[in-house]
């Protein structure tokens, strides 16, 4: 029985760590301080984008990405994950395609 | 008008006209901002909804590309003969918008919240009419609800209920630029004109 699930799983979690440091640069970009641009953390669960911060910056992170009374939002987070949602699907069908040439499935 | 002015009229004028109902008063008018209004105006509005374009987005996932040449409105007519319509694929484009509704009241909250979701962000299915500059025609737009969060605040002591709804709107901006007539936009811009409730910290615009 051929492995597709490894390649897949490799490939993915080696797009986190480039993945994270380009959120952080587009936080800062947008106007975020550094101290919260820099607690964020892009991991890749079961196919799927999830952003990962501290329990104790959670406030002032979502105060930052939704606005304030008095602050109108700075969006990045929802911005980053419309943009790379369909790169990790084609990341996935790229390792998958892979897979099935090196299991010569497909020649 | 043209492409995003468009929407955003659009948009204002599907949020304006919500009223909640309280013990004082039976349609409390809800009012519509973009973005976050003056403190002026803000101080004594309660509860209101902001409106804030979030995003501009290239719509590759539909985009379709051509010069068309058009006699019978798109299969949709018996050919006219001697009179054509020539026009390059629009660009497809999404724009993102952030609705955010602020209230004091518990009641109120949930009377918007329950409007908006039954009446204007229906998930999948909701549609913004954009009408044209000479008001004889409607297109009609999808308004996908992409994100829905309760973010309630206590401020002073106070409550302050909050509910931020991201939504796309789908939309299209012209292939050629010199077919956009911007000349009649902007033509007059309103500054807001009121000098009452302004914090002893603040100056009037």
């Amino acid at each position: 029985m051929t492995d597709f699930k490894t390649p897949i799983k490799t490939s993915l979690s080696q797009l986190s760590k480039p993945l994270t440091d380009s959120l952080r640069k587009d936080a800062v970009k947008a106007g975020w301080p550094k101290e919260y641009a820099n607690a964020l953390q892009v991991l890749i669960l079961n196919g799927d984008i999830t952003i990962k911060y501290p329990k104790e910056l959670e406030t002032a992170i979502e105060d930052l990405e939704y606005g304030t009374k008095v602050l109108p939002p700075i969006p990045v987070l929802r911005k980053f994950i419309d943009r790379y949602t369909v790169d990790i699907i084609n990341d996935i069908m790229d390792s998958s395609v892979l897979a099935l040439i090196k299991a010569d499935v497909i020649p | 008008m043209s492409f995003v002015l468009s929407e955003d009229q659009a948009l204002k004028t599907l949020l304006t006209g919500i009223t909640v109902v309280d013990e004082k008063n039976s349609a409390r008018p809800v009012g519509v901002w973009f973005s976050i209004p003056d403190i002026e105006s803000r101080a004594q509005s309660y509860p209101y909804i902001t409106i804030d374009l979030i995003d501009v987005a290239q719509a590759t996932y539909r985009q379709t590309a051509g010069l068309f040449t058009d006699n019978d409105l798109q299969g949709t007519v018996a050919p006219i003969t001697n009179k054509t319509y020539t026009y390059e694929t629009p660009v497809a484009m999404d724009l993102i918008y952030q609705i955010t509704s602020y209230a004091r009241h518990p009641r109120h909250d949930r009377a918007i919240m329950s409007y908006l979701l039954n009446k204007v962000f229906l998930g999948k299915r909701g549609y913004l009419a954009v009408p044209n500059d000479l008001g004889t025609e409607t297109g009609y737009r999808h308004l996908l609800l992409d994100e829905f969060v309760k973010r309630d605040t206590i401020e002073d002591g106070r409550r302050l209920y909050r509910n931020v709804f991201t939504v796309t709107v789908t939309s299209e901006s012209s292939a050629n630029p010199d077919a956009v007539d911007l000349s009649k936009v902007a033509t007059s811009v309103t500054i807001n004109t009121i000098k009452t409730h302004i914090p002893s910290d603040k100056q009037p615009i």
